[in-house]
């Protein structure tokens, strides 16, 4: 196996090589990539203490309710403090949570495992921009993601749902059936966002032939499906049969019957082996790993093997890795911030403090969890190459250069991050820096270190 | 790193001209030379309202009859707007908007909306910023095309606020992007050797020479670095910083600038709340272009426009479901204003789209040809050929600019 390839390995299916760890990719890179689908890696000690999800919503959330309730009583400037020091105390843990993510990437011995832990998070997109939200962000990325990772997609999808992250985010939590016992008291109703956004955004895309009729059908099986704020329900997650929209309900043709909170699970069910989906998680993938606009074919054999083994992702990634295309030149992709930040932390192999660590994310223009829409970040090069874009990114290698530069010389960090992959244009501009650090500056901004 | 080139100092002026290739300020004798007013000096702000913005509480249609009834929770009481005629209110939100409306230099379109007739954000997106009939029906934005027919003399004729370049700004014609919050160009010999070093790839390449055409024009105006941030303040500044490179004799004719956050399916808010306060961040881009952008700001038109709009009635939970037609915010010298271009559909069930949604009257491209045509002086033809091809049915709003 060529060195190129274990570039490649590091770099279109990881965060970039840590010092060294290309000569040990090299010996045989596909068994370095297929050895991190273990289940062992699940498990990451970066996320030691951190609260699991019936924890967050006991105590962040359950503190927002008691503000709220006791808001009619009492002094306003009182509250208004209380408010200000828990929002202040959430932001704090939403940073240690982004810095935690990060460093289990930084340091991982897996990276292509953490890598599809992004990719799916992105793909379930649930935002801290959302106050509500914000406390279980990170939390969804542990407790819904991760264990779902080289599972089937089905439960990944039905996790998805139920997670009280996202059934704030898009507003599900307090969406309630017209003809429930609590809708016919009035003045509450129905909120197609997280229906519409399941069927658009996480099984059939938006080409995958529904309807509005449809968007409402599954509006309303959702409806009863909610946050647990009394600690009475598991994760979460409680179903409230008050809430549930009565009667039968017809989604893609299929007609479900009165059956409260199974309706909506089996409709996930139904969809996540849908080919519908099976084409879209397949084209998502194929545009992560291989190009932003990737071979018909790839996304076919992809969407194939989705079908074949009824969404079982492990088995999916195991075809994507045996694709001849995944493992030639040129390198179309270009990294996101995120992936950005992570391989130049890797290479260097340094440690920034939380708050240094978030700077770069936000310079950058992407703070983890915290993307601006539901349909999650771009994963296309154009919507992260513009002018102002790559002068940041040259700002990062600048600072981080002038941290290293008395550590490692720039004939080692060359070599053991974009070796494999420079052109004679990156090594000449190297070459000819006027200092060490400018050297470094070079090889962190060049193309090869970019694009994988 | 033994052969380093040595090299005389350059001053940065010259620097930059060879890495753009050519000369940003056309110097003769030692004076600027200034531009004869026409349509050479002519811009357009393109505001993307990401998020559908909800039209009926942006400016509210108080005089239908079926208004209160129809809204029912997400009427608008008389404190939270500004009436503006006996049928249509404005959200009090928009302070500056609103004396621009009053200067009759912004105005509004109602009921409008884009071809597209789903609810996918998304796909409503790009059909706002390819400009064709339906999602991905071009590959290209139609600012970009509308800047291929413009044969306008600068070096970067579009300017993106932000990083990075949004689909109605992308595709052929090279444009840049600007965001104030950064330190600006690296030092002159860095910047030599990257562009050694992007010269065999052309996505770096372009980018970093779109940088410094845009960063010669604002340093050479004394730019400061500002905070970055959300909210109206930050808004504020960002957009004084690039109104004055808009406005400057070499700036962007086209400029967009993005604001997210519409989406409001919950808790909207109606005097204030949630998207009060985004009616701000909007309100306050628009008073800071027309107070950073000086004489220039006559020669100026500003659309703010959104994917879609949403539910004319509230859902369940205090905010709005995806929708239809919404309303477009128009400013500028150029815009003849002070009025409310509508043909107004009704809110009675029987006139909503789907029994659901404000039906759209007017074609939000009907909006952008009459800038197109009145304001930047490109042909009807070069329109239906090359920025909205299948529009020829499709009359640009006449008298929206003044002439």
């Amino acid at each position: 196996m060529s060195s190129l390839q274990a570039f490649i390995a590091a770099n279109r299916f990881g965060f970039g090589a840590r010092a060294g760890e290309l000569e040990i990719i090299a010996r045989d890179p596909v068994r370095w990539l297929t050895a991190q689908m273990d289940a062992r890696y699940a498990a990451s000690n970066a996320f030691d203490g951190l609260p699991d999800t019936p924890a967050i919503v006991r105590g962040a959330l359950g503190q927002l309710r008691t503000m709220r309730k006791t808001q009619e009583g009492g002094d306003p400037e009182d509250q208004r403090r209380m408010l200000r020091e828990a929002q202040k105390t959430m932001r704090d843990d939403y940073i240690e949570e982004a810095a935690a993510r990060t460093r289990a990437a930084i340091d991982s011995q897996a990276p292509f495992y953490e890598r599809l832990v992004h990719f799916w998070s992105n793909h379930f997109t649930v935002s801290a921009t959302k106050r509500q939200s914000l406390p279980l962000v990170a939390a969804f990325e542990r407790d819904v993601i991760r264990p779902h990772i080289m599972g089937h997609f089905g439960d990944m999808l039905l996790a998805s749902t139920r997670h009280p992250a996202m059934q704030t985010y898009l507003d599900n939590a307090r969406s309630i059936g017209p003809n429930s016992r609590a809708g016919k008291r009035g003045g509450k109703g129905l909120n197609e966002n997280l229906a519409r956004e399941i069927l658009e955004l996480h099984t059939l895309g938006v080409n995958g032939g529904y309807g509005q009729g449809d968007v409402v059908a599954l509006a309303k099986m959702l409806t009863g499906w909610t946050v647990d704020t009394e600690g009475r329900g598991t994760n979460g997650f409680i179903f409230t049969p008050q809430t549930h929209e009565p009667g039968e309900k017809t989604l893609l043709g299929i007609n479900y019957p009165d059956s409260g909170e199974a309706e909506a699970g089996n409709a996930l069910r139904s969809l996540a082996v849908h080919p519908a989906t099976a084409t879209f998680i397949a084209t998502k993938l194929a545009q992560h790993f291989i190009s932003d606009t990737p071979p018909q074919v790839n996304i076919n054999t992809l969407a194939q093997s989705y079908m074949r083994s009824g969404g079982k992702l492990a088995d999916v990634y195991r075809t994507l890795i045996a694709l001849p295309d995944v493992w030639r030149t040129p390198l179309p992709k270009i990294k996101t911030p995120n992936d950005y930040i992570i391989s130049l932390l890797r290479a260097g192999g340094i440690d920034l403090d939380n708050r240094r660590l978030a700077g770069a994310f936000r310079e950058l223009g992407q703070v983890p969890f915290s993307a601006p829409s539901p349909a999650g970040w771009s994963d296309a090069g154009k919507d992260w190459i513009g002018g102002e874009a790559l002068l940041r990114r040259i700002e990062i290698a600048q600072s981080l250069s002038a941290a290293l530069h008395t550590r490692v010389t720039p004939d080692q960090m060359l070599a053991q991050t974009i070796g494999p992959a420079a052109s004679e244009a990156t090594r000449t501009a190297v070459r000819r820096a006027g200092s060490p650090a400018e050297a470094l500056t070079l090889i962190f901004a060049s193309p090869e270190f970019q694009r994988r | 790193m033994t052969d380093t080139i040595t090299q005389k100092p350059l001053s940065r002026r010259v620097l930059l001209q060879g890495l753009c290739g050519l000369a940003l300020l056309p110097v003769c004798g030692g004076m600027r030379v200034s531009f004869a007013a026409g349509s050479g000096d002519a811009r357009f702000v393109f505001i993307i309202l990401r998020g559908a913005m909800d039209g009926l509480a942006a400016v509210a249609p108080y005089g239908d009859k079926n208004y209160t009834s129809a809204r029912g929770s997400m009427a608008l009481p008389a404190s939270a707007m500004t009436r503006l005629d006996d049928f249509y209110g404005l959200h009090k939100s928009f302070a500056s908007f609103g004396k621009l409306y009053n200067a009759g230099e912004a105005a509004i379109v109602h009921a409008v909306a884009t071809p597209y007739r789903e609810r996918s954000h998304f796909d409503a997106q790009n059909v706002l910023e390819c400009g064709a009939t339906r999602p991905h029906g071009a590959r290209d934005g139609w600012l970009n095309r509308t800047l291929s027919v413009m044969h306008t003399t600068a070096k970067t004729p579009g300017l993106a606020v932000g990083q990075t370049i949004p689909l109605a700004l992308q595709g052929d014609v090279g444009v840049g992007s600007y965001s104030p919050s950064g330190d600006g160009l690296p030092p002159d010999a860095l910047l030599i050797a990257l562009e050694g070093m992007y010269s065999g790839d052309a996505t770096f390449k372009t980018a970093l020479s779109q940088a410094v055409g845009i960063h010669a024009i604002a340093d050479d105006g004394g730019m400061s670095k500002v905070s970055g941030g959300r909210g109206k303040q930050a808004m504020a500044q960002t957009i004084q910083a690039v109104g004055k490179i808009i406005a400057d004799p070499n700036g962007p004719r086209i400029a967009t600038i993005e604001i997210g956050g519409w989406d409001t399916h919950a808790q909207q808010g109606l005097e204030s709340g949630a998207l009060a306060n985004n009616f701000e961040t909007l309100d306050a881009a628009f008073g800071a272009l027309k107070e950073s952008m000086g004489p220039l700001w006559a020669q100026t038109a500003v659309l703010a426009a959104t994917e879609f709009g949403r539910t004319v009635a509230g859902n369940g939970t205090g905010g709005t479901d995806h929708g239809t037609a919404s309303c477009a915010l128009l400013a500028g010298g150029r815009i003849n204003g002070g009025r409310v271009y509508a043909q107004w559909p009704g809110l009675d069930t029987m006139q909503l789209h789907q029994n659901r949604d404000l039906r759209p009257t007017t074609d939000l491209r009907q909006v952008a040809k009459a800038i197109l045509r009145d304001h930047l002086g490109i042909s009807a033809g070069d329109i239906e050929r090359d920025i909205f091809a299948d529009s020829s049915n499709l009359r640009a709003i006449d008298g929206l600019i003044r002439v």
